[in-house]
């Protein structure tokens, strides 16, 4: 199946092989890679395109779903997700905001929508759409990207400074997102809700992706002398407990 | 004619060569020689000569004539066996193993000078031709025509057995003979054991085996288990015997095995389970010598040993739940204790005594009573105060030496305990009683303990114990320099006031809010701070005024009394030289002592054996002069002191157990007591469900911290390892003061984790790296 996959991806066009490799470089090193690309790209690209047409169209587009200066808000993106014709709440937007490498969860910072745009290489919203919903199709058969989607997700989602947990009604509703058909998404989403604590921290979170990868359905190969963290214990015997295997 | 042969004879055969040509050599050398042969076999040899009879042996096989010297000879001893045995097979019966030694007597010394004269062909043309030795020839030729000829072999057999059976029976037979005819199977193998063995041994096992089958059987089922096995044991060494008696050496290890195994290994569990004289019987009733005879013959076969041990270690722990799990001895901490140690002494003979000290056996017993010890969550508490009953009063008038031997065995126990860290909290709490108190009889004794506990369980379990002895040390000190500070002075303190200075962190402070003390005190303790602190800059003194006692004078209408008491009953005493009549709400606004504690001090104070106050109804006066005691805290110390006239009244009795919050408190004036001195005795402290669970928290959260800082060292140590492993070592680590749950070490593992102190290994989940 992989196999198949990447060579059809290769053989297709030339900006969407880019686009690839724009991703992984961003994910190789976040933060680096941001400043990197202020200085040749940023710099250079407006200033030269500013004086021939005053505002780039990314630039318009930012201008019309900005709430302030310097970011679009909640109700900006909502807008720009209808406008996209994709729900704020999809896979795609979450890759969009991870190409973005956005902070904050519905909040666009100006330099993250214009680099992400860049990145992409896209100014308008069809091709941004098609872009991003084959990003989509192709993340689902490569691991490796897509954990480091899963890791950023994990910050994105986290609404306390420090970026340490997440609150569990979001961790929930985030792993549906991620992983809409993992064997275990959806009892562990429910077993978040029973339990006492109010959040999930990064370990727990990253390992539930390990747990989602090579756990059975039925747990039967799940061993908990083996280092899972304490709640995927619990959350195995409760899994057994509620019969829901 | 037994003469050897030698050169002279020899010479003269060298001058035979003359005869050489005589074609009828051969047949009338040989009809000599069958002669002389016949003679023999007739026991009738003296007046052969040897010399001649050589001369003709040699003569024969000098010439090429040892094929026909060989098989005439055999020839003619297969025949003459052939008549012998006819001779023994018609033999009657008792005469039949009697005539076949003798034959067998005879035809070996027949063969013995047959060989003799024969020996040049021995020497010559049997080696040459590899053919067995004259001697030899005689064995097979006897095997196979008399102990196999087929209407003696049989016999023989059945003889034999018949008559070891006898034997087994009580009678007395014929060993000697049975010897002989033994032997003689054993010479019939010639250089093996295999006519033996075929012949005789197989049978008579699988026979033995039998006997003993059906005799065990019977026995079993007739007899107890103590009886059975001195059976057993008489059996065993009857059939050494016998070996020793007629038979070969070779037999013994076989003939035990089947021996055992039928009268052993087939009726261990029935022996262990018999009702009323089983193992456990035994084991109830101290049958020290029973249960010896059972270690030994266990131990003589394979899995005996185990399964007797299996069994002690099962009766040992069900009943060590029992004494654990029982709620009355439970109540009462020195009968649980004293059932534990009697228990253990029990076993310890036991070992002794009757299983030899087997190291097993030692081993599955300890591990019996660590199993049950464990059970019960209060050991540890329990431990502690049994020791502090014997500090107390126990150990009164015993020797040194015996102190010393009481002391160990509690230790033996103690080492059992899971859960040394909460056995240390309770110590603490209890030794800081016995010092402040001054309730602990000797001060040797104390030390004694510590130093006993520091062997076990190292520096570090025992450092902030040996604190408290050396706060106590200054105290004294300060006590003295106190003292003299005050007659220094000029200005006599209204009342003795005695502190004891606490470090912080070595006692078992409780943050109790302190009590209102009457101003006569308040005075003293100014008096002491601003003393202890001229000396200790920069330190701060917490009263601890829970922990002090203090002696009172008391006027009671008919005598007055000296009154021992705690702080606390000093403070409500005292109250009652301004106020005959009490309520609970005043005396605790008053006071301001704790409510639990408060209630805990009134009983006492009611307690119908010390009457000091009288509930609800009448009045009463009452002096009080104190001196008192001590109290800790952070860096330092406290005591109180009390002193102080009260007035007394009249009072009527009632009763209840418990105080109420509704309850009014009158001064007893009708109290009597022989003694002039009386103690008011603090009404036991048994933890609260309440205070229990403190505690148990309390030790929780300083193993939480004990886990972190373990993993941490391990972690620092090895850079990077793997989950079970570091689980395992921190388990390691720990062991000493308590079992860790490999559950509460993964959680402080993740903990330590969110806080960065370790992270999961990129390549593999289950391997941590330490981040320094």
């Amino acid at each position: 199946m992989t196999r198949k996959y990447t060579k059809k991806s290769s053989g297709s066009t030339a900006s969407t092989t880019n686009s690839t490799a724009e991703i992984v470089d961003l994910t190789t090193s976040t933060s680096s890679v941001g400043k990197k690309r202020k200085s040749p790209d940023e710099k250079l690209q407006p200033i030269t395109k500013k004086a021939l047409n005053s505002l780039t169209p990314v630039q318009i587009m930012f201008e019309k779903y900005k709430d302030d200066d310097e970011s679009i808000g909640p109700e900006g993106i909502t807008r720009f997700c209808s406008d996209l014709g994709l729900p704020p709440d999809s896979f795609e937007i979450l890759i969009l905001a991870w190409t973005m490498n956005a902070v904050k969860m519905g909040y666009f910072s100006k330099s993250e929508f214009n680099s992400g745009f860049e990145k992409l290489h896209c100014s308008d919203l069809a091709t941004l759409k098609k872009q991003l919903t084959s990003s989509a199709q192709k993340l689902k058969h490569d691991t490796t990207k897509f954990t480091d989607l899963y890791k950023y997700a994990f910050g994105f989602a986290s609404e306390v400074e420090s970026k340490k947990s997440v609150d569990l009604a979001t961790a929930a509703e985030m792993l549906k997102l991620l992983l809409p058909d993992g064997p275990h998404t959806t009892n562990f989403a429910d077993f978040l809700c029973t339990q006492p604590n109010k959040s999930i921290n990064k370990d727990q979170w990253l390992c539930f992706l390990e747990f989602s990868r090579t756990v059975k359905a039925d747990l039967s190969n799940y061993d908990d002398s083996e280092a899972w963290p304490l709640l995927l214990d619990q959350f195995s015997e409760w899994v057994q407990q509620e019969k829901r295997i | 004619m037994m003469a050897k042969p030698n050169g002279k004879i020899q010479f003269k055969n060298l001058q035979s060569h003359g005869v050489l040509a005589d074609p009828d050599f051969p047949k009338r050398t040989w009809k000599l020689l069958k002669t002389a042969m016949r003679q023999i076999h007739q026991q009738n040899a003296s007046n052969l000569s040897f010399e001649e009879l050589y001369r003709n042996g040699y003569n024969m096989v000098l010439q090429k004539h040892g094929d026909l010297l060989y098989n005439n000879l055999k020839k003619m001893v297969d025949k003459h066996l052939e008549a012998v045995a006819k001779t023994v097979s018609e033999s009657i019966d008792e005469k039949f193993l009697l005539e076949l030694n003798s034959s067998w007597i005879n035809h070996k010394t027949s063969m013995l000078m047959i060989r003799d004269i024969l020996m040049y062909m021995d020497r010559n043309y049997v080696k040459q031709n590899n053919l067995s030795s004259v001697f030899d020839l005689g064995l097979y030729l006897f095997r196979d025509n008399v102990a196999h000829c087929s209407t003696i072999k049989d016999r023989l057999l059945n003889t034999l057995l018949s008559m070891v059976q006898k034997e087994r029976e009580g009678e007395v037979i014929d060993r000697i003979l049975i010897k002989n005819i033994v032997q003689m199977l054993i010479d019939l193998g010639v250089n093996s054991k295999s006519v033996y063995i075929e012949d005789f041994e197989k049978p008579l096992l699988l026979k033995t085996s039998s006997h003993y089958q059906a005799q065990s059987q019977t026995l079993i089922q007739t007899c107890s288990c103590p009886d059975y096995m001195k059976k057993v044991e008489v059996c065993l060494k009857e059939e050494l015997e016998r070996v020793s008696h007629y038979l070969d050496s070779s037999s013994e290890p076989k003939l035990k095995e089947v021996c055992e195994k039928q009268l052993i290994s087939n009726h261990m569990r029935t022996l262990i389970d018999m009702e009323n004289s089983g193992l456990i019987s035994m084991l109830k009733d101290d049958k020290i010598e029973d249960l010896k005879r059972m270690y030994n013959l266990f131990s003589r076969v394979a899995d005996g040993l185990n399964l007797m041990r299996d069994v002690i270690s099962g009766y040992v722990k069900e009943i060590g739940k029992g004494i654990v799990m029982d709620e009355e001895k439970t109540k009462e901490t020195g009968t649980y204790f004293q059932s534990l140690l009697d228990l253990k002494d029990k076993y310890d003979n036991l070992l002794q005594n009757a299983l030899y000290n087997d190291k097993q056996f030692i081993h599955s017993i300890q591990q019996a009573f660590e199993y049950f010890i464990n059970l019960n969550s209060k050991s540890p508490e329990y431990i502690s105060l049994f020791i502090d009953e014997k500090l107390k009063k126990g150990l009164k008038g015993v020797s040194e030496e015996e102190v010393d031997i009481i002391l160990d065995k509690i230790l033996m126990l103690f080492r059992l305990i899971q859960e040394k860290d909460v056995f240390e909290k309770y110590y603490k709490q209890h030794l800081a009683k016995r010092l402040l108190l001054g309730r602990s009889i000797s001060d040797d004794a104390e030390r004694n303990m510590i130093a006993k506990l520091k062997t076990e369980c190292g520096y570090q379990f025992t450092s902030k114990l040996e604190g408290m002895f050396t706060d106590m040390r200054l105290s004294q000190d300060t006590m003295s320099g106190f003292k003299t500070y005050i007659q220094n002075l000029k200005k006599a303190l209204p009342i003795d006031l005695n502190v004891h200075v606490l470090t912080t962190g070595f006692w078992p402070t409780q943050n109790t809010a302190n009590c209102n003390l009457p101003r006569e005190i308040l005075l003293c303790c100014e008096a002491f701070k601003s003393y202890y602190l001229s000396n200790h800059n920069g330190r701060l003194l917490l009263w601890q005024t829970n922990m002090g006692t203090a002696e009172i004078k008391a006027n009671f209408p008919s005598k007055s009394h000296e009154l021992q008491v705690s702080s606390y009953q000093m403070v409500i005493l005292l109250l009652f030289n301004d106020q005959s009549k009490l309520t609970f709400k005043e005396i605790a606004d008053q006071t301001g002592i704790p409510t639990t504690d408060l209630k805990r001090n009134l009983l006492a104070l009611t307690n119908p054996k010390n009457k000091i106050l009288e509930r609800e109804l009448a009045a009463a006066t009452a002096t009080a002069t104190a001196t008192a005691t001590a109290a800790t805290t952070t860096t330092t110390t406290t005591t109180t002191t009390a002193g102080g006239p009260s007035s007394s009244s009249t009072a009527t009795p009632t009763p209840s157990k418990s105080i109420d919050e509704s309850d009014v408190f009158i001064f007893n004036t009708k109290f009597k007591s022989k003694l002039f001195r009386v103690k008011v005795m603090a009404v036991v402290q048994k933890e609260t469900p309440v205070e229990e669970k403190e505690t148990r928290d309390k030790v929780d959260e300083d193993r939480k911290h004990q886990i972190e800082a373990s993993i941490v060292r391990i972690m620092k140590a090895r850079k990077t390892l793997e989950h079970s492993n570091l689980v395992s070592e921190v388990i390691k680590q720990l062991q000493s003061r308590f079992v860790p749950n490999p559950v509460i070490v993964k959680k402080r593992i993740e903990s330590l984790i969110e806080r960065e102190y370790l992270e999961r290994s990129k390549q593999d989940r289950k391997i941590y790296n330490y981040m320094a």
